[in-house]
């Protein structure tokens, strides 16, 4: 069983691709072998993060990019695979990152996989066919699946909610930050209860933390007494670093210098990979 | 490379044609965009934007009159949109930074759009 969490907050900017990269990368950093899958919209924001972004446009743009991860959404996926053996086709999907952590970037077609599942009317093959394509493919292969979701509720994100179960939310230290941490927790029971599956909340990581301020002790105080079983070990401190190695194409692990904010933010993301893999199991564990 | 993988039928048509059309289409608009950008520049088009709506305008005349919820509003939407600022803001910023952040959440493509459209001005401009 391999370790698999969505990252997710109905909010953009809190760092859900952050945090998909740097806990990947942590748990690399560990030993363990995983996958990064973007679901997050085609701006490709986790292929720019590991400085793959350039080559990924470029077969998009060569007709390079089939299959892709819309296709694992089609009907006829398998058959694909079965036509072709799984490696052709995993090899194509998956792109190896210099960071060790492999990636399923996002893909252009995804916009209209939306449009094509809500004619669906069967649940399972609506909401399903992304846990179906982790279970029979990447489960055996990896220790850990992270799942980069938009901060939007619609039928591709909940496919990747149902696979992987288990949800990661960034926040930061805010009123409205706070509100859709507690709706998402509403959210979940939801899914529990409409959908039979069996998700939960995970991990609240507060990012962009800006520690000895009045607010975030304040919010610190709420959000523990709120979603205590649920926090992570450590806070991600707001840190510049994090934003240049984003924009240089790189998570803060590659830093040769890092300030001693992000030297501690890489100890905060090894402490909450560590604690993830005790919380869900798996990962090789 | 795809050429040597073998697709099943119903996949086929899925690949290439379709989205080929959608990126044409899609060029389409960056082109008119990029226009509609510099006409706004010349002063063609005009930099103010309206809209008719009883209840936005209920909202932004109460927050007229209560700079606290006004600054707060500013201060979640910078938040949100990953703006650095701590001046006072306005009712006209605000408004700037819920439209921008509704089309980076709500209609990516747009956004996007709008983004190859300011690329496309600026190598124009060299
Ligand atoms: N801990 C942090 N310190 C400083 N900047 C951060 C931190 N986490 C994220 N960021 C920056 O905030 C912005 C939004 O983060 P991102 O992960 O893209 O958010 P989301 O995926 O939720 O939209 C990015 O520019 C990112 O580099
Ligand atoms: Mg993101």
């Amino acid at each position: 069983m391999a370790l698999k969490a969505a990252v997710f907050l109905d909010k953009g900017g809190t760092g859900k691709t952050t945090t998909t990269a740097h806990l990947g990368r942590a748990l690399t950093e560990l030993g363990h072998e995983g996958v990064l899958i973007d679901l997050a919209g085609k701006q490709s924001d986790l292929a720019k993060q590991f400085g793959m972004y350039e080559a990924q446009q470029q077969a998009i743009a060569d007709g390079e990019d089939f299959p892709n991860l819309s296709s694992v959404f089609d009907d006829d996926f398998d058959k694909l695979v079965q036509m072709n053996g799984v490696d052709a086709i995993l090899d194509r999907l998956i792109y190896e990152t210099d960071e060790g952590v492999d990636l399923i970037p996002a893909h252009p077609g995804l916009d209209s996989v939306d449009g094509e599942l809500n004619n669906v009317e069967d649940r399972t093959e609506r909401y399903g066919r992304l846990k179906k394509f982790v279970e029979t493919y990447l489960e055996d292969r990896y220790d850990f699946i992270l799942i980069d979701l938009p901060g939007l509720s619609r039928i591709v994100p909940y496919n990747g909610v149902w696979a992987a179960e288990n949800l990661i939310a960034p926040v930061e230290m805010g009123s409205y930050e706070f509100a859709q941490t507690k709706q998402l927790r509403d959210d979940v029971e939801k899914y529990r209860s409409n959908w039979g599956i069996d998700a939960e909340l995970s991990m609240v990581i507060p990012n962009k933390f800006e520690s000895g301020t009045n607010l975030a002790d304040d919010y610190m105080e709420r959000y523990t007494s709120e979603f205590n079983g649920a926090m992570s070990p450590d806070p991600i401190a707001k840190s510049q670093d994090i934003r240049n190695a984003t924009e240089a194409g790189m998570t803060i692990f590659e830093l040769e210098e890092p300030s001693t904010t992000a030297a501690r933010a890489r100890e905060a993301y090894l402490a909450n990979a560590r604690e993830l893999v005790e919380r869900l199991g798996g990962a090789g564990q | 490379m795809s050429d040597d993988l073998k697709i099943p039928e119903g996949m086929a048509d899925d690949r290439g044609s379709t989205l080929d059309e959608e990126a044409k289409a899609t060029d389409r608009f960056v082109d008119d965009l990029a226009a509609a950008l510099g006409a706004v520049e010349r002063g063609d088009v005009a930099k103010t934007v309206s809209f008719r709506d009883g209840r936005t305008a209920a909202l932004f005349n109460a927050l007229g009159e209560n700079d606290n919820e006004l600054q707060q509003a500013v201060e979640d939407a910078r938040a949100a949109a990953g703006v650095d600022d701590d001046s006072e803001g306005d009712r006209s910023e605000l408004l700037r930074l819920l439209v921008r952040l509704g089309l980076n959440e709500v209609t990516p493509r747009l956004a996007d759009a709008e983004k190859q459209a300011r690329m496309q001005r600026i190598e124009d401009d060299y």
